[in-house]
């Protein structure tokens, strides 16, 4: 009897260190899971910069950024990306020119006048939008925005304009959704003394809200634009992919992305370190505009709490 | 007390205003308007396919005295079969339906006893072609027969018959434009090649006088309804058998006729893809996909899920929490072309995976693993610390507390996140472009190359071969992201019912 209540017990403690190391482990084992996705960030910077430390070694890093030939398979290779900096630029900047208007409007509209079911059809439809992958967006942007740009203004309509008007499309949930998130986080305080000391709608949004919420316009804003730099696919098929320097609009014109997708396919030894390199000049500037994003909301939560 | 009438300032003030607020109205529906337009796009060219074509057989015009019947099989989808394909057919050199219709089947020819020569006369074709195509020769009973029992199967009898169900009689499309050489000389930068169907029955009851009117030389036109008046006639026009024509060597027009067919079948779900997906269905791309989303979440939600938890039960480490959670913003931005690239890098080259379906869904897997963290997070923060608190005084511990409290009542905000990540895994194509590989076969191991749906829309658009089916795959995706986005709704409702209860 006092023999089976020893066992008995002895199971339990066993039991129980059992339980206990089980605890440690999984301790352990979270805090290496929750370090995967840093880990990961690091992972892929130190690869992709390993991969193209064998090119600084060969070209300038002054030829690489600010020479606009473009040309690895020739007798004597270069290796400029500048066309493909410009051309990333200012289909982001246009994209943002047509996305930016809509945006805010759909963010001010949402939180401040919406209600009832538009607004909720409304909310829908930009998750939808949000959701629509990058290859529908890209072939509609063949089947109508091409044909349309080069019925309206000329050019064969494959022009830094179709891939900037797609851009915009696919720009817009990321700017309505955060720059909402901050427009409601106005409080009402201040809007109601602005209605109180007798300003219109317009006034008080124009004139208290919307420059309460700058930070989070500004940062709804940088994250479209790392969104439009990052695009790869959509603007591939509807930017025309011509490595030259873009001179209008409507000209044909390779971004960074496109750069690197188009040439993967075939590059080897210093040419495919170029491409690695053309990665990291994105990664890099696309790190520092989410690291910008990540300090703005870090200080305005601070500026919140106090 | 009175009121004073509004001064002008107050006045425009206020007229100022209504047409700010007016323009955000507008601005802010183009969202809703931009989405119709695409999707809506989407389908109509999924469902319907419309193509140009160009040929010297005028579509739905036959002549009238035909010797011959033709019939085929319902399934085949022909309506009608115009001359020079039947030609083609006979003479051995086009063997599969899926030439000309969606239907992907061998043609098999069935004659009946006492046509050969009337059909060699007819096609003008020797008996050589006969043994090619490999035609049969039957009574005409034993022909129907055959017929209705091949989903490819055409035969010609001598007179019409009472068919059976699944056997219709086609019009035998056989008719040219047949014109005097001066219509399509080349003179002075202008020639006439073709002419549009539209234009053929208005040309026929004399609405156009001269080619002129028809893009053609400055000559009047005159309706004729014979070979030999065609031949000596300049600007004669007459609708002629298309055997006499040849026979005869006289000038014809191409008839440029615009075909709507249905783009999008069931079959086209649960077929298989036959030549790179240029024909058939896409049956083994959609078990790709949902194999590739699989494999996926089978890497990504253990780790996302424990990155949650340690996130939400070990927040008094703070350095440690916002090292985290930098990461986990850091790698939702950066973009899937990045991830495209260490993914060639790391998985393909250095673990040696090949392109394979291993390769895309590790990337993949890195690639959501920063949406599952934050719904994750913010399901497990929203769970009662009453719940937790609860289980402790129990004498559970943290890890039993874990699995056993604060996972099932998070599962719902768990699941959302999961349900998002799936729509962005099932439409990526720029990080899988170098490392899924393009095989059409369903994958038959994790180290086999797989096409999933998105890769197969990028790849045909860029062959540039068959649009319409880019088309009808783009609305398979667009339809499985709608599904995506309810149920990822439906999930997130249920969360809420759950918080409210």
């Amino acid at each position: 009897m006092i023999q089976t209540i020893g066992q008995a017990l002895g199971r339990r403690e066993k039991n129980q260190s059992i339980r206990k190391g089980l605890d440690a482990t999984a301790a352990k084992l979270l805090l290496l899971t929750a370090l995967v996705s840093l880990l990961a960030v690091v992972l892929i910077s130190l690869f992709i910069m390993a991969q193209s430390i064998p090119f600084f070694s060969e070209v300038p890093l002054r030829q690489f950024l600010f020479s606009t030939q473009w040309a690895p398979s020739a007798n004597y290779p270069t290796y400029g990306i500048f066309s493909f900096i410009v051309t990333s630029i200012i289909v982001t900047l246009l994209a943002l020119a047509f996305s930016t208007p809509i945006a805010l409007s759909t963010a001010i509209y949402l939180s401040e006048f919406a209600q009832g079911k538009m607004a909720s059809l409304l909310r829908q439809s930009i998750e939808l939008l949000a959701g629509i992958p990058s290859i529908i967006y890209g072939l509609f942007g063949i089947a109508v925005v091409v044909p349309l740009v080069r019925n309206t203004l000329g050019g064969n309509g494959y022009s830094l304009l179709s891939a900037s008007l797609i851009l915009a499309i696919m720009i817009l949930p990321t700017i309505i959704n955060v720059s909402e998130v901050s427009i409601r986080a106005v409080s009402r305080e201040l809007r109601e003394a602005s209605v109180a000391m007798g300003a219109t709608r317009w006034q008080t949004i124009k004139g208290v809200v919307l420059p309460a919420a700058k930070s989070g316009i500004v940062s709804s804003i940088i994250l479209g634009i790392g969104r439009a730099v990052g695009e790869t696919t959509a603007v591939l098929l509807v930017g025309g992919n011509a490595p030259i320097f873009p001179t209008s609009a409507i000209s044909m014109g390779r971004t960074l992305t496109m750069n690197i997708i188009t040439d993967m396919s075939y590059a080897e030894g210093t040419h495919m370190s170029a491409l690695f390199a053309t990665g990291i000049l994105l990664f890099a500037f696309i790190l520092v505009l989410n690291l910008i994003v990540v300090s703005v909301s870090r200080k305005s939560r601070l500026e919140s709490e106090r | 007390m009175t009121r004073t009438a509004p001064t002008t300032f107050e006045r425009r003030r206020r007229r100022s205003d209504s047409v700010a607020v007016a323009m955000i109205k507008i601005w802010a529906f183009t969202a809703i308007v931009i989405l119709i337009v695409i999707i809506g796009y989407i389908v109509f060219k999924g469902m319907v396919s419309q193509s140009l074509q160009e040929s010297q057989i005028i579509p739905t015009f036959s002549t009238p005295d035909q010797s011959l019947v033709v019939i085929a099989n319902k399934k085949s989808g022909f309506h009608s079969m115009p001359y020079d394909v039947l030609r083609q057919f006979f003479d051995g050199r086009s063997f599969s339906l899926r030439r000309i219709t969606h239907v992907n089947e061998d043609v098999k020819l069935f004659y009946e006893t006492g046509l050969k020569s009337d059909i060699s006369e007819y096609l003008m074709l020797d008996e050589k072609s006969f043994q090619r195509s490999e035609a049969s020769q039957l009574s005409a009973s034993e022909v129907l027969k055959h017929v209705s029992a091949n989903p490819g199967g055409i035969g010609l009898i001598s007179k019409e018959t009472a068919l059976p169900s699944n056997v219709v009689k086609l019009q035998l499309e056989d008719v040219v434009l047949a014109v005097h050489p001066s219509v399509t000389e080349l003179l002075g930068n202008i020639k006439l090649s073709k002419i549009d169907q539209q234009a053929i029955k208005p040309l026929f009851n004399g609405e156009y006088t001269n080619w002129k009117e028809l893009q053609g030389q400055d000559l009047s036109i005159v309706v004729v309804t014979s070979l030999s008046e065609v031949r000596q006639i300049p600007g004669s026009v007459a609708l002629v058998p298309y055997r006499e024509a040849f026979l005869a060597q006289s000038e014809r027009l191409q008839v440029l006729s615009s075909q709507t067919r249905r783009n999008f079948t069931l079959r086209y779900i649960f077929e298989k893809p036959v030549e790179m997906g240029k024909y058939g269905g896409i049956s083994t791309i959609i078990g790709n996909t949902l194999l590739m989303v699989f494999v996926t979440l089978l890497f990504s939600v253990p780790l996302g899920v424990g990155s949650a938890v340690f996130m939400v039960e070990f927040r008094a480490n703070k350095r440690l929490l916002s090292i985290a959670r930098t990461g986990v913003d850091l790698l939702a931005g950066v973009p899937s072309i990045i991830f495209g690239l260490f993914g060639l890098l790391v998985f393909v080259q250095l673990a040696g995976w090949s392109f394979s379906l291993l390769s895309g869904s590790m990337t993949l897997a890195l690639m959501v693993l920063p949406t599952i963290i934050r719904t994750s997070e913010e399901a497990l923060l929203s769970v009662s610390p009453s719940l937790k608190e609860a289980s402790v005084a129990l004498g559970a511990t943290k890890w039993e507390t874990i699995i056993k409290v604060l996972l099932p009542a998070a599962s719902p905000g768990i699941v959302t996140g999961i349900i998002l990540a799936i729509g962005r895994a099932v439409g990526e194509t720029a990080a899988l472009i170098y490392t899924i590989g393009s095989g059409v076969d369903f994958a038959s191991g994790p180290l086999s190359s797989a096409r999933v749906l998105a890769m197969h829309i990028f790849l045909t658009i860029t062959e540039g071969q068959r649009m319409d089916r880019a088309f009808a795959s783009a609305m398979v995706l667009v339809f499985l992201v709608l599904f995506i986005n309810i149920l990822a709704r439906l999930s997130a409702r249920r969360l809420i019912r759950n918080g409210t209860n």
